[in-house]
This record gives C-alpha cells, sequence and structure tokens, in this order.
C-alpha cells in the first residue's frame, strides 16, 4: 500500500473517469469482455454504454451486466464518434472519459496504469494502453499509432511481435487507439470529439493529430494492458445494413492525411496521393489483387469528389491547431517507411514467382512461406549449424569460395572474353531497348536483343551500378545455380545428402563448362534457369494447368533470351514431356511453346531466320573451342579443368540405369542429357555467322553440355534410393566416384579463381584520347593475305547488348566496301567517305605492315601516335559528318508491346490474391503466455 | 529386355559421337584478298626541260589532272584523259591523277640527258606510290653517281627508309631512315651524300608513311657512259626473268643481289630467240649475304636479243646493264610476267627510232595481241605473236602514226621496250597497266 501510495500520487485525490463502451454485435466477446470489468484495482466513476443495433444478444449481455438505465441505443449506422458523442451526452461530467469497444477485455491494472501516466503531466491529453492480441495472448497488437505521409496506418512493430516488455517505457506518440484510450473530457470537447466523416477507420489517428497540433500529448501507457480482438479489421463481427464498405479504410486514411497536413505541404500531398493512389492501383492490379484495386480507386474517388467537406474539415482543424506540423514532425513515421512497404510487396511477389510451390491454390498469397524441410528452423541450438541447416551452410560455403574464387575481379568494371561491359547505368539498356536509332559506330536501326529488357529491369534498382548485376550472375554463378538445382532436387529426390551433392555438382558443371571463365553470360543465365524449367515441366506433369504451362514457357523465353539455343533444347524437352506424359499435357505444351514465341517476338524472327545463329548468345560471338571429347567430358573451353574428372560421373551414369526400381526416372534423365548431347555434338561440326558481321564462326556449346552433364547427374540423383541397398564398399566406391567431380573442380576452382579471360577492368577497344574524339574510331584487324575486319567503335565502346545490334546493311555493305579499295588502292574519295560515316581516327591494334603501308598511302589521313606498342592511328582531315538513321516508329512500339506481353505473362502466372485482411485472431482456448 | 533398353542409352551416345566423329565440320573459310577495278591512279614523273612527259591509258578515263610540282598547277597539256599527250613539263615533277574505272593510266618520260652528264637517252615509266622499290646498277662514286627522286603524291609528310648495299655488303649510311619529304614535293637525294665512293650501289627503299614513289636516274662518265632511269625491280626471288638485253654482247654486266644472311648460289640461264640456254660461265654464281655482286655476262651468252632467268637457292634481286657503245648504257631489269594488256609508248614526245618490244616466255608458249593507237586513241593496226616457250622474240612497233602500242598478253610474257636514238639506248621493263588490283577481304565484327 505504501509502494502503491508513493507511485500513484493520484490516489489522494482520485480524478473522475467515465467508462463509455460502445457495442455493436459483440456478443461473441461481450462474455471476456464484461468479466474483465468485474475486478479492477480502480474502477470508473461512472459508466455508460451505446449499444449500435445490436442483433446478436449484446444488448441482453450489457442490460444484465450494466442495467437497463446506463445503456444508450444509437440507430444502425452510428460510427464509434458519434456513438460516443451519445454516451457522452448522458455521461455525468467526470475529468476524463474512457472509450471501450465490446471486443477488447481488460486487466485490472488496466485503468490504474493508465492513469499513471494520464495524470504524470498536466499537457497529457490521451493515453493509450498496451494492445495486445485476443484473448489473452503476448503478441503485440499496438503500443501507439502514427501514419506514413502515403497513409499507411504504422504501429511500429514487427509482425507478431512478441510483448517482452520491449516497449514498457511511456513515450509520445501521434495517437493511440480508441479502444482503452483515456482522453481528457474538455479536450476531448474542444477538439469535438472523434471526426463524424470517420465513422469506423483512421478515427484515432485523427483525433490524435488534432490533439497534438492543439498543443497537446498523447502517451502511452505501457503498465496498462487490453487484450483486442480488433474484429472490424478482421472482419469477424458479423455485418449489418449500415456498415461501412471495404474502400472506408483508404478512404478514411486519404481525408486524414488531407485534412490533418498543414499548407503548404497540403498541395504536394494533395497531388502526391492522387498519382500515388493511381499507382498503387497499377500494381495492385499487376499483383492480381483487384479487390484491392477497386477499393483503392473507390476510395480515391470519394475522397476527392468531396472538396466542400474536406475545406469544412481543413477549416475546422485550422480553429483548434495552435502548433506547427515542424513542431510535432518527430510523432511520424520514417519517410522511407513507404518504400520499404512498396519493397515487401515486391519481395512477396517475386517469391509468388520464383516459388511458386509456396503458393498451394490459386487463393489468398502465403505470407508465411512454408520452409522446406531443410531450410526448416530447428530452435534447438545445441548442435552445429551444418547439422540445423545444412543446405543453408551448403549454400553460404558457395558464396564465401565464390568470393574468394572470385579476387580479383572487384575492380568496378566487369567484361572480357565474350562478355562486355555493362553500360554506365540501367538507362542505357531501357534506352537500347527503345531507342529507334543505335549509337553503336554506324547507324542501326535493328531491333534490340531481348536480353536487355531483364537486365534492364534487375538494373533499375542499382540504377548507377548497372554492372552490378553481371558481376554477382558471373561470380556467383555457381551458388546460384546450385540454389536452383536443389529447389529441382527437393522435387525429385527425398535424399537430402545425395540431393546436396547433386545440386552443388550441377553448380560446379557451369563452373567447369567454362562458362564463366569466358565470359559467356548467355550460358551462365541458361544454366542457372535450366533447373527451374525443368522443375516447372515436373510440376505440369503433376498438375496440368495453364497458368504452370506459361510460367514453362516465360522461363523457356528467359534463358532463351541470353541463349537461343535453348529453344531448340526447350522444343525437344517438351517432345519428350509430351512423349513421357501423353496427351493430357498437350494443350499446356502448346501454351509452353507458344510464349517464347509471342515473349521473344521479331527478335526470334532475326535470329530464327538463320537457324545456326541461334547458337548466338548474349556477348561477343567469340568462336567456340571445343572438341568432341570436351563435349563428352562437360567442357565447352579446352584447357579448363582436366577431363578426367568427369569420367567417374559418366560411369555412375551408366550403372545408373541398372536398378530396375528407379530406371523410370533415369531414363528420362538420360533422354535429357542425350537431348543436350546432341544439340552439343551438333555444335562442334557447324558455323554460324553474325548479319553484317563475322562469318564461319565455331559454335560456343556451353548450354547443351551443361545440359549433357547436368542430365547424367541427375539420372545417378534419382538412382539413389536403389543404391542405399548395395553392398557397402560399393556403395562408397560410388560416393567416392561422385564426390571427385565436385570436390577437384571446388578445389580447383578456389585455388586458381574464377580469372579467365575475365578481367575488371574495363576493355579499351581504341585508345582514350580517340575516345574522346568526337567521331568514331575505324579498327582494323587482320591482314591483306589473310582478310581484314573491322568495327567501328563509338567513344570508349561498346555496351553488353551493343553487340547483338547489327548495323544496316547498306552501311555496312558501303563501308566495306570502301575499306576494300582503301586497302586495295587508296584514293581520296574513300578517306571523305569514311566522314561520311561519322568515323574520324583509324585505330590498328596490331597494325600488319602491309594495311599500314596502304593506308599510309591514302591522302587526307594524318599519322598520329599511339601509345599502344605495334599499334597504328591516322586521324581523318576532315571533320566527321555522322547522318544516323532513325529507325521506324513501330521499332519502340513493338518493343514496347514485348515488354507489356512480358508483364502480362508474368501477372497472369501471379495467383489471384482476395482482399488484404487479417486472420481472425484466437479463440479462447489459447492460453495465456 | 528392360536391361537391353537400358543399353540403349550410352549406346545412343556413342552412335552420336561416331556421327559428329565423322561428320564434315566447319571450318572458317579461307579469304584470300580478290581483284578490285582500279577507278583512280595516281603516278609522279620526273620532269625537266629537257624531258618530256607522257599520259595515255588503255580505256578513256573519266578526267586526268596533271599538277606541277612543287605548286600544284595543273598542267592542261596533260589533261585529257581520252587521248596519247606529252608534254614538258616545268617543274621537278608532274603528279598525274586519273580518273575511271579500269583506264590502266600509265606515265612514261623520256629525253636525251646533257653531254655534262654523261648525255644518252632516257625512256622510263612513271611510278605511282611504292610500298618498297628495290633499284640496281646504282653508284656514288668511279664517276659513276646516282640520284634517288622520291616523290611524294599527297598532303600528308611522308617517310622512306633507305638501305643501300655495296660489293662490300650491307652499308651504315647516314640519315638514310626516316628520309622525310614533304607534301606535294620532290626530293632529290644524291646518293654520294649517303654513302660515297661506290662504284656499285643497290638501294632499298622502304616507305614508312605516306605516299611516295621512288625512281632513280643514273649517271655515268666511267668506262660505260651515258644517262639511264632506274625504276623499281622486282623484289628479291628465287626465280626472275630478266627482260629487254639489246643487241650486242659486250658491256653486258649482271648485277645480283643478296639482302639475305646467307650465300646464294645463282644460275643464270639465257632465254633466247630460239631456245633457252646455260651459258658456261654464269653456273654457281655466289653471292654473299648482304652483299652487290657484278658479273660480266660472258660471249657465250650470245649478242642477240634475249632474256636472262635468274635462278638462286636464297632471295636476290638481278638486273642488268647494257652498255653495247661507250656512248650510253641502259638497264634491263627483273621483271614479273604481264598480268594484264601493257601500254608500250611509242610517241614518246621525243625523237626516238621505233622501239622494239622484247617478249619472252620463260614457262610456256603464249601468244600477244598487239594494237596500235594514235595519239586520240584510235585504233590503227593490230596483230597476233605467237611465242614459243623457253624464246625471246622481239619486234619493231613501226606503224605509222601511233602514238602508243597496247600489247595484251595470252599466257606467261615477260615484256620490255628497247629505244634507241643514235647511239644513245633505252630499256623499259613493261609492266600491266594497272586495271585491277588486289583488296583485302574485308567483313565487319562485332
Amino acid at each position: 500500500m505504501d509502494e502503491t501510495a508513493a507511485t500513484r500520487h493520484w490516489l489522494d485525490d482520485p480524478p473522475t473517469v467515465g467508462a463509455i463502451l460502445v457495442a455493436h454485435n459483440g456478443a461473441r466477446w461481450l462474455p471476456k469482455v464484461l468479466s474483465s470489468f468485474s475486478n479492477m484495482f480502480h474502477a470508473p466513476t461512472e459508466w455508460r454504454v451505446v449499444d449500435v443495433s445490436s442483433t446478436d444478444g449484446s444488448a441482453d449481455l450489457l442490460r444484465d451486466s450494466f442495467g437497463a438505465d446506463r445503456i444508450t441505443y444509437a440507430p444502425s449506422g452510428t460510427g464509434f464518434g458519434d456513438a460516443v458523442r451519445i454516451g457522452l451526452a448522458e455521461l455525468p461530467d467526470t475529468d476524463w472519459i474512457w472509450l471501450l469497444h465490446d471486443d477488447a477485455s481488460v486487466l485490472p491494472g488496466t485503468l490504474s496504469g493508465l492513469l499513471d501516466t494520464a495524470t504524470s503531466a498536466p499537457d497529457i491529453a490521451a493515453v493509450g494502453p498496451k494492445i495486445r492480441e485476443w484473448p489473452s495472448l503476448r503478441r503485440l497488437l499496438e503500443v501507439g499509432l502514427t501514419v506514413t505521409a502515403t497513409g499507411a496506418r504504422e504501429t511500429g512493430l514487427e509482425t507478431g511481435e512478441p510483448d517482452a516488455g520491449q516497449h514498457d517505457r511511456p513515450r509520445d506518440v501521434l495517437a493511440v487507439n480508441t479502444a482503452g484510450m483515456l482522453v481528457r473530457r474538455d479536450v476531448w470537447l474542444e477538439l469535438d470529439g472523434l471526426d463524424k466523416n470517420l465513422p469506423l477507420f483512421f478515427d484515432d489517428i485523427d483525433f490524435g493529430w488534432r490533439l497534438a497540433r492543439a498543443g497537446y500529448r498523447t502517451v502511452t501507457a505501457p503498465t496498462a494492458v487490453i487484450f483486442h480482438a480488433e474484429s472490424s479489421r478482421r472482419g469477424t463481427r458479423a455485418p449489418t445494413a449500415g456498415d461501412v464498405p471495404h474502400w472506408e479504410q483508404r478512404r478514411a486514411a486519404l481525408y486524414t492525411q488531407l485534412a490533418n497536413t498543414a499548407m503548404p505541404r497540403f498541395l504536394w500531398q494533395y497531388v502526391r496521393l492522387f498519382f500515388g493512389s493511381l499507382v498503387r492501383v497499377g500494381g495492385l492490379v499487376i499483383g492480381k489483387d483487384p479487390e484491392a484495386a477497386s477499393d483503392e480507386l473507390l476510395a480515391l474517388r470519394s475522397a476527392y469528389l468531396h472538396p466542400v467537406r474536406l475545406a469544412r474539415a481543413r477549416r475546422a482543424r485550422a480553429r483548434t491547431a495552435t502548433r506547427s506540423h515542424r513542431e510535432i514532425r518527430g510523432l511520424f513515421a520514417p519517410y522511407w517507411l513507404p518504400y520499404q512497404h512498396g519493397y515487401d510487396v515486391l519481395r512477396d511477389t517475386v517469391t509468388a514467382l520464383v516459388k511458386p510451390e509456396s503458393v498451394p491454390t490459386v487463393g489468398r498469397r502465403s505470407t508465411a512461406i512454408d520452409q522446406a524441410p531443410d531450410e526448416a528452423v530447428d530452435l534447438d541450438d545445441g548442435a552445429s549449424l551444418l547439422v540445423r541447416r545444412p543446405w543453408f551452410t551448403t549454400v553460404l560455403a558457395l558464396v564465401l569460395v565464390s568470393i574468394v574464387a572470385g579476387r580479383g575481379l572487384y575492380g568496378g568494371s566487369f567484361s572480357g572474353g565474350a562478355l562486355l561491359p555493362a553500360p554506365d547505368s540501367a538507362a542505357g539498356w531501357w534506352q537500347l531497348l527503345f531507342e529507334r536509332s543505335h549509337d553503336i559506330g554506324l547507324s542501326s536501326t535493328s531491333l534490340p536483343p531481348l536480353f536487355a529488357l531483364p537486365l534492364a529491369v534487375v538494373s533499375t534498382p542499382v540504377w548507377f551500378a548497372p554492372g552490378l548485376v553481371v558481376t554477382v550472375l558471373m561470380v556467383f554463378a555457381v551458388p546460384l545455380a546450385a540454389l536452383s538445382a536443389h529447389r529441382l532436387g527437393r522435387q525429385i529426390s527425398p535424399h537430402r545428402g545425395p540431393r546436396m551433392v547433386w545440386a552443388v555438382s550441377y553448380g560446379l558443371i557451369v563452373l567447369a563448362t567454362g562458362a564463366v571463365a569466358e565470359g559467356r553470360l548467355g550460358t551462365v543465365v541458361a544454366l542457372i534457369v535450366l533447373p527451374i524449367v525443368v522443375n516447372t515441366a515436373w510440376q505440369l506433369a503433376e498438375q496440368p494447368g495453364w497458368q504452370l504451362a506459361l510460367r514453362l514457357g516465360i522461363w523457356i523465353s528467359l534463358a532463351a533470351a541470353f541463349a537461343p539455343i535453348v529453344l531448340v533444347l526447350g522444343l525437344g524437352g517438351l517432345l519428350v514431356l509430351w512423349w513421357s506424359e501423353g496427351r493430357w499435357v498437350s494443350r499446356q505444351l502448346v501454351v509452353a511453346l507458344v510464349t517464347p514465341i509471342v515473349l521473344l517476338g521479331p527478335w526470334l524472327v532475326q535470329r530464327a531466320a538463320r537457324p545456326w545463329r541461334m547458337w548466338w548468345e548474349a556477348g561477343y560471338p567469340v568462336p567456340g573451342t571445343a572438341t568432341i571429347q570436351d563435349v563428352v567430358l562437360g567442357r565447352a573451353a579446352d584447357g579448363l579443368l582436366p577431363g578426367w574428372l568427369t569420367i567417374g560421373l559418366l560411369v555412375l551414369a551408366v550403372v545408373a540405369l541398372v536398378p530396375r526400381s528407379t530406371r523410370t526416372g533415369v531414363h528420362l534423365a538420360w533422354i535429357v542429357a542425350l537431348l543436350g548431347l546432341g544439340v552439343a555434338l551438333l555444335g562442334t561440326v557447324v558455323t554460324y555467322s553474325t548479319p553484317a558481321g563475322p562469318a564461319d564462326i565455331a559454335p560456343w556449346v556451353g548450354v547443351p553440355t551443361g545440359l549433357w552433364i547436368g542430365g547424367l547427374a541427375t539420372a545417378v540423383l534419382l538412382a539413389v534410393p536403389a543404391a542405399t541397398s548395395w553392398p557397402r564398399p560399393a556403395l562408397a566406391a560410388a560416393v567416392v566416384a561422385a564426390l571427385v567431380l565436385p570436390v577437384s573442380t571446388g578445389a580447383w576452382w578456389l585455388v586458381s579463381g574464377t580469372g579467365g579471360p575475365l578481367d575488371d577492368r574495363r576493355p579499351e577497344p581504341v585508345p582514350v584520347f580517340l575516345a574522346e574524339r568526337p567521331g568514331d574510331t575505324l579498327v582494323l584487324t587482320g591482314s591483306i593475305a589473310g582478310g581484314v575486319d573491322f568495327r567501328v567503335v563509338a567513344g570508349d565502346g561498346p555496351f553488353l547488348g551493343q553487340e547483338a545490334v547489327t548495323p544496316s546493311d547498306a552501311d555496312s555493305e558501303r563501308l566495306t566496301s570502301t575499306l576494300r579499295r582503301l586497302l586495295a588502292q587508296p584514293t581520296g574519295r574513300d578517306v571523305k567517305a569514311l566522314s561520311s560515316f561519322g568515323i574520324d581516327a583509324i585505330y590498328a591494334p596490331r597494325a600488319d605492315v602491309e594495311i599500314a603501308q596502304r593506308i599510309d598511302a591514302a591522302p587526307f589521313l594524318a599519322p598520329s601516335g599511339s601509345d599502344r606498342p605495334g599499334s597504328r592511328v591516322w586521324t581523318l582531315v576532315d571533320a566527321p559528318r555522322s547522318e544516323q538513321d532513325s529507325g521506324p516508329l513501330w521499332h519502340p512500339v513493338v518493343t514496347g508491346l514485348q515488354v507489356v506481353a512480358w508483364l502480362v505473362a508474368v501477372v497472369l502466372t501471379l495467383p489471384v490474391r482476395r482482399r488484404d485482411e487479417p486472420d481472425p485472431l484466437g479463440t479462447d482456448e489459447e492460453a495465456t503466455a | 529386355m528392360t536391361h537391353l533398353k537400358s543399353l540403349a542409352f550410352p549406346l545412343v551416345a556413342v552412335l552420336l559421337v561416331l556421327l559428329a566423329w565423322v561428320a564434315p565440320s566447319g571450318d572458317e573459310s579461307p579469304r584470300p584478298p580478290s581483284k578490285v577495278s582500279i577507278t583512280q591512279s595516281t603516278y609522279a614523273c620526273p620532269a625537266g626541260s629537257v624531258i618530256s612527259v607522257s599520259a595515255g591509258q588503255v580505256q578513256p578515263g573519266t578526267s586526268r589532272t596533271a599538277s606541277v610540282l612543287p605548286g600544284q598547277e595543273p598542267d592542261e597539256a596533260l589533261s585529257d584523259a581520252a587521248a596519247w599527250q606529252s608534254a614538258v613539263v616545268d617543274g621537278p615533277g608532274v603528279i598525274v591523277q586519273q580518273e575511271g574505272r579500269t583506264s590502266g593510266a600509265a606515265g612514261y618520260f623520256a629525253g636525251t640527258a646533257p653531254k655534262a652528264g654523261g648525255g644518252g637517252l632516257v625512256v622510263g615509266s612513271c611510278p605511282g606510290v611504292v610500298d618498297d622499290a628495290w633499284l640496281l646498277g646504282l653508284g656514288s662514286g668511279d664517276q659513276h653517281f646516282s640520284t634517288l627522286i622520291l616523290t611524294n603524291l599527297a598532303d600528308s609528310t611522308a617517310a622512306v627508309d633507305l638501305d643501300l648495299w655495296g660489293p662490300e655488303g650491307k652499308i651504315d649510311a647516314v640519315d638514310a631512315e626516316g628520309v622525310v619529304i614533304e607534301p606535294f614535293s620532290v626530293r632529290r637525294i644524291r646518293l654520294d651524300s649517303l654513302a660515297a665512293g661506290e662504284s656499285e650501289l643497290a638501294v632499298h627503299v622502304t616507305r614508312r608513311r605516306g605516299s611516295v614513289s621512288a625512281v632513280a636516274n643514273d649517271t655515268s662518265t666511267a668506262t660505260f657512259r651515258g644517262t639511264e632511269p632506274v625504276t623499281a625491280n622486282t623484289g628479291p626471288s628465287r626465280d626472275q626473268v630478266v627482260g629487254g638485253l639489246v643487241k650486242g654482247a659486250a658491256g653486258r654486266t649482271l648485277l645480283v643481289l643478296n639482302p639475305g644472311t646467307t650465300t646464294a648460289r645463282v644460275d643464270v640461264e639465257v632465254i633466247g630467240r630460239t631456245t633457252t640456254f646455260t651459258p658456261a660461265g654464269l653456273e654457281g654464281i655466289r653471292v654473299k649475304a648482304g652483299s652487290l655482286r657484278a658479273v660480266t655476262v660472258p660471249k657465250s651468252a650470245g649478242a642477240g636479243e634475249q632474256a636472262l632467268r635468274v635462278t638462286s637457292d636464297e632471295p636476290v634481286a638481278a638486273s642488268v646493264r647494257m652498255a653495247p657503245t661507250t656512248q650510253d648504257f641502259a638497264y634491263a631489269e627483273a621483271n614479273v610476267p604481264l598480268d594484264g594488256p601493257t601500254i608500250v609508248p611509242v610517241d614518246v614526245g621525243t625523237d626516238v627510232d621505233a622501239p622494239r618490244l622484247h617478249l619472252s616466255t620463260p614457262k610456256g608458249a603464249a601468244s600477244v595481241e598487239l594494237e596500235a593507237f594514235d595519239a586520240d586513241m584510235k585504233p590503227l593496226a593490230s596483230s597476233t605473236l605467237d611465242l614459243e616457250a623457253g624464246t625471246t622474240r622481239s619486234v619493231s612497233l613501226t606503224t605509222r602514226g601511233a602514238a602508243y602500242v597496247v600489247v595484251t598478253p595470252k599466257g606467261d610474257v615477260v615484256a620490255a621496250a628497247t629505244y634507241v636514238d643514235g647511239d644513245g639506248i633505252s630499256s623499259l621493263a613493261l609492266r600491266g597497266a594497272p586495271l585491277t588490283t588486289l583488296a583485302p577481304q574485308v567483313r565487319p565484327v562485332d
């Protein structure tokens, strides 16, 4: 008692408190709520109950508890603010008003806790309790409220955050929930209570905002606790006539923002919220949440079509405001919070796309994705991380090894081999997609390569460092491929250990092909995506559906955009699927087949016009060097790794054919592997040419080679169940053979590094002083006897994607013949012709003597010094006259349509969302924590 | 049965490998240079008050511009691309530029040298831009002096390197590297300013940058006397033909340059009027590495109009100095077989006898078609000559009113023309008119 007296000085002269309980069809919670009122340490002085047309027996419960004389009946549709107003009219005069909901129970010390804080300072006008989950759980719902500039209600709590006393210090907040709010009666009257225009939502925030502007404080009282069922927000209250529509919540948010924001910020907010809402509508439509999009539109219409009501509200607030917005700025949510929410939504959407299996049915999207057994969190922290989360640990190790192996590649730029550097900003890729004429030296009006689209999209968040995307893909190719393979592995094998070895092996197979070292971005992306393609095909075979077929087509399209040969392999794979699954997937397979044709569109036609050109992946068409032996051993480039490392896998794959029990799956894997082998071997005997570019190029066969070895490894994985019954020595031998490839390759990778032709320095196709000249540079290589190759370099050279843009045939042919004449018998006319192409310098990096002599003989060329040994530079006397052709207008239109097609296809594969309503809270059976 | 089905998979893999093994692989096709038509020809002629410059072509061109150096004043007397024109140009040189597809423009200069310089008849061809030029028979001492005439045909500074050889080996000449020729100018370099006291010299001109043509003027008042222009020889090779030897066994000196690092063993055959034979005394001539050797052609080689076939185990350059009288001398230069029609100048703007055309067939039987034209390019007469294998046939081009004769070969024919004016003689190695040239295969790369 002494202690209480010491801390509760208000007990000396207890303030009077009038409690107003508003009820509306709350019979489900009222018994518990009413019983909680019966044993409070300090009870309210007066009680008043307002029943808003309850039809579920609530009125009887209230009458039994409070007596008929303390109850007022309000008509249907009465908002919470009006109900309080009605109750207050009949409530005797008290110092404080305590607002109570019919779905919120209190603890014995709730009111006293509130009064402790309320009486601690004279300027405190409102106090709110700590609100926990109904009926009596530890999880926190609110400890004070604020709002973001976009009108989102913020509690500042994590989802499901348990109450461990971390918020138990009273603090000033913008607002507190009306459930359990203790407010000074004089201030309530001064501010005219809750806004009549906010019958259900945001009335608390609006009131707190006005209260703060009027010079009062709203404080949380964490020692006071109530348990709130949030029946209105969660939709668990039985609906009746007069209930607010769904969009009311968003309307209330907009109204609150617009009514309370002070000038001149109001003008900005008025415009921002309008267009922001439209953007939200677009986002919600894309995210396939049509109900929410509709709510947003209706709320926008309602908020903006009543300017008079808004002006009246603003005038009323101006009358009571004594403090500027600047003085209460600290009570609002930080400016970046809306962006974090946007990111969360995006993350959810991407998760739903990449992990479709986490969305079991079309319906509400899972917010807490079921974790796979390998990823399950084991709270028993006695064992090591490797034992508890072996796959996570493995991936972590692969990432670390990638970082170490990628040493020397973090210099900023990233290129080499077939890989070109990234543009200076993501704008480069966007511009490449939509510009009508490409500045690549010679004028070009050809359609852009489709792989620029995913690169542009992914690099947009890292606008000024788009190279980061390429760096991550190349440096972390192994863990990324292992991750995608492991997801497939979970579908096809229940054995955790072999599955992990298989996934890691697959990741290292990507490396062993030489794709990373050779800068073959197309192969890297394709081999990362390939397990996802197979995974989706697997799901399609199990549960045929057009959405899965569309998703399969999208993944094939993505891989084919980077490595068009995937289309050939994909066609073969679909035929295998059709053969193995029969007619009942025919329609789906047609969808999967047509999707890439639509999504890759005219660009595909450009490649398909010359079928062998399908071998040309993203990047320079650098010839491949693989021999038949290399292909069989899983190498697309010679000299990288000893071929015998793969022999163990080849033997195991043949042995995997023996067990009868696993033969079906193994056969399927072998067929896929043979498809890869056949296409890869085909690549060793054919050549292709690029339009207006080099001819007779030996294809790079990284993708089919990866498929061949990956298919064999899969066959081995699928035979594991049968192998478990083998004699121990045979099993041990098989394990050793299976581990040779990943262990040796991993060790080699760690020791020698990712390296290869890849480099972290930006290549300089021309000396810097030439790159800075106004015109382009004609770069010559080769010899008179063996042929001369030329390239027109604009500025400091092309970036990734521009290599696939071909100059106009007419220009290319004209320059070719001009150059041929120039190198045969130079004349002034030919030199002047160079100027008309925008060229103002000739650069021979490894100057062939005969070529140099012939150019030397040309008039109107001035020999210039070169900073590189063995090279020669000539500058044109005439100024360059660049005449860039402008491409047809339909080019950017077609590209735009393709972007829309991708967007629509992706959106169509998303599961439909229902209205975003949280789950109803607990049952009475849940124990008090 | 199912085991057999399983076995099929590795077998299919092996079959695919075998198929790939036997399938023809697509290798990169070779890209040798190919011929392209010449649309513009430029050549430079040395000029002076006693030298007449002639300009002609196989086919009429579209335009011709003659720019007299150093001021580049146009010379209208040489500006008709559809005519054979001769004129004395007042300047140290003239640059002729002719437009027209496969026009086959060619220029010549002729004159009689003043007595003070040794006198003698001078007939030479005007060279275009040379990548490198091998000039034999030059001198810088013992009353045998030569002047190298370098003409810059373009508007940018040109530079050449000079290598000199004498009988004792390569000469470390002063200021022979990076010799600069200003734009549109003629630079005359007396060889005694580079290496004095050498009675026999060979010079190799290497163009380092710019557009340069090279020709030499050789004068002598020694045992052989007279003046002769020396134009670029074919480069060193193991098999070459020196055509256009005039009558007279006396005063024939074979000059052989071995620029390599190994002693060359040189054999000489005479392609005579009726047959090819090996003369006594010209077998196994040893030419030391990096040296120039002068060998007197013995009488066993005969005195008729003939050609010499010079073969060697090392690349050598060869030329023959001919001094049948003591009043003038000439050089027969190693030459390649004609690769197309060539022009034999008849009206060279100075009084000379009708030229004699020497046609040698070092490899097999051939024929040539001769067609004479007047100055307006009207054909006057034509005939066909059949040439037996391994012989040299000489004819006089005496068609009245002819300004030039076009010689069109069928087969391998090495041609030269010789000119006589009293005691003066001059030899002109004939090369195909510039109709086409080899151009590299060019392609864009990404």
